[in-house]
């Protein structure tokens, strides 16, 4: 480096020495996010040749930072032998994560199919698992569902506003139940101790790329606002470095010269 | 206390699950509206296993209920059906008489966007439409710039009800 001119005493410094200690503060804190963005640039570039964009997130602290993983209890009910339960809209069975969702209202067991209940739709299972059948809005008496129930000759039975109705063979038809009716109701517990298993089959089931991490770690979104700000930041940083840096060099050339 | 919490979760729960929710027209208003003021009694199909993997051709991949509820009205078939657009699905509604489409009407989306296929300029481009030898739609569909996905499902549900129709009891 060359040597500064010498400054008179009692004076601002020189718009050189003023430039080069920018220069070295800047870089000095804005040296760590700078690798950030270049390795995770660098990632993104060749994510595909490593994997990232099949590498799915097994973290669940990440998961939970993209909303995969819902807050609160889940909602659980037990049907015959099966443990059904909602979380966050989810639907679960025993071990498996449904692609139908909703809020559940209850399930019940017949012999051969399962009945899960959520406030705006019915969907029926075979004993297998096996997706039969969804009564939708227009298959049932009213919504929201308010509770789902059997009675001794299982046959199922849903409560709404419109009061209580007893589903027909095939679950074609409905008819107004009589208030006489022993029914046993389907009840909701809070799963607080199915809600580790939930989490794990949801970490295990999670669609979520690395490269998608990557790229958010890339922007700052990975950390919110803040992260963006600090991000925008860098850019900044990056273009007064610059341009800082081309002052100086030219400064002593024409200097040399 | 515990029921009041418990009562706000699952009303909070509620609220996260329809929200993005838009219902056009309710699933059984468009059964009427098709069935001259009535729901007429549901009928089902059971999808057998030829069946299935017709359907499986028609859309690009597996259909997953093993029944399908259907109306009848005057001959014609009034169909619900489901499709995945990107990420949720999207309800629609299919009359379908004598092997062609009468009309479609979307009736619930949930997707954040795409929503453009509710238009009638372009329902009214599967009027009259009827499933082709090689399983496509006979009337040529134009695509709805930015709601891609959302117009490949309706053309998949489409070809599915003309099939449904196809097979069905009559």
């Amino acid at each position: 480096m060359g040597k500064d001119r010498p400054r008179k005493k009692g004076r601002r410094p020189g718009p050189r020495k003023w430039h080069r200690q920018w220069h070295r503060y800047l870089g000095a804190v804005f040296a760590l996010p700078l690798l950030w963005l270049t390795v995770s640039g660098l990632l993104l570039q060749h994510g595909e040749r490593l994997g990232l964009t099949e590498k799915k997130v097994s973290s669940a602290w990440l998961l939970k930072r993209y909303n995969q993983i819902p807050t609160g209890a889940p909602s659980v009910t037990e049907a015959g032998r099966f443990l059904i339960a909602e979380w966050g809209g989810q639907i679960f069975v025993d071990d498996r994560l449904l692609d139908e969702s909703g809020v559940l209202t209850g399930a019940v067991a017949l012999p051969a199919e399962l009945v899960v209940a959520t406030n705006s739709e019915v969907f029926v299972y075979d004993s297998q698992g096996l997706y039969l059948d969804r009564l939708g809005e227009e298959s049932l008496p009213a919504v929201p569902l308010m509770r789902i129930g059997l009675d001794p000759n299982n046959q199922i039975h849903l409560e709404t506003a419109a009061g209580q109705h007893v589903l027909g063979e095939g679950f074609l038809e409905f008819e107004e139940a009589s208030p006489d009716t022993v029914v046993a109701w389907s009840t909701l517990r809070e799963g607080n101790k199915e809600r580790e298993s939930l989490q794990q089959i949801l970490v295990e089931g999670s669609e979520f790329t690395w490269s998608r991490v990557i790229t958010d770690l890339h922007s700052g979104s990975l950390l919110g606002k803040t992260g963006r700000f600090f991000v925008d930041l860098t850019g900044v940083a990056v273009f007064v470095l610059t341009v800082l840096g081309i002052r100086l060099l030219f400064r002593r050339k024409s200097r040399a010269s | 206390m515990h029921h009041l919490l418990t009562l706000t979760l699952l009303f909070g729960l509620t609220l996260a699950v329809e929200a993005g929710t838009t219902v056009y027209q309710k699933p059984s208003e468009f059964i009427r509206s098709a069935c001259g003021g009535q729901v007429p009694t549901t009928k089902y199909l059971t999808l057998t296993s030829s069946n299935q993997s017709r359907i499986q051709r028609l859309m690009g991949h597996e259909y997953r209920p093993a029944r399908v509820r259907y109306w009848t009205y005057k001959g014609k078939m009034v169909v619900i059906l489901d499709e995945i657009g990107k990420t949720r699905p999207i309800t629609t509604g299919f009359v379908v008489n004598g092997g062609k489409i009468e009309s479609v009407k979307m009736l619930i989306y949930r997707e954040t966007i795409g929503a453009e296929v509710r238009r009638t300029s372009f329902t009214n481009q599967f009027k009259g439409a009827v499933l082709g030898p090689s399983g496509k739609l006979s009337r040529r569909v134009n695509n709805i710039a930015g709601a891609t996905l959302s117009t490949r499902a309706m053309m998949e549900m489409g070809r599915v009800a003309l099939y449904l129709d196809q097979i069905r009891p009559k």
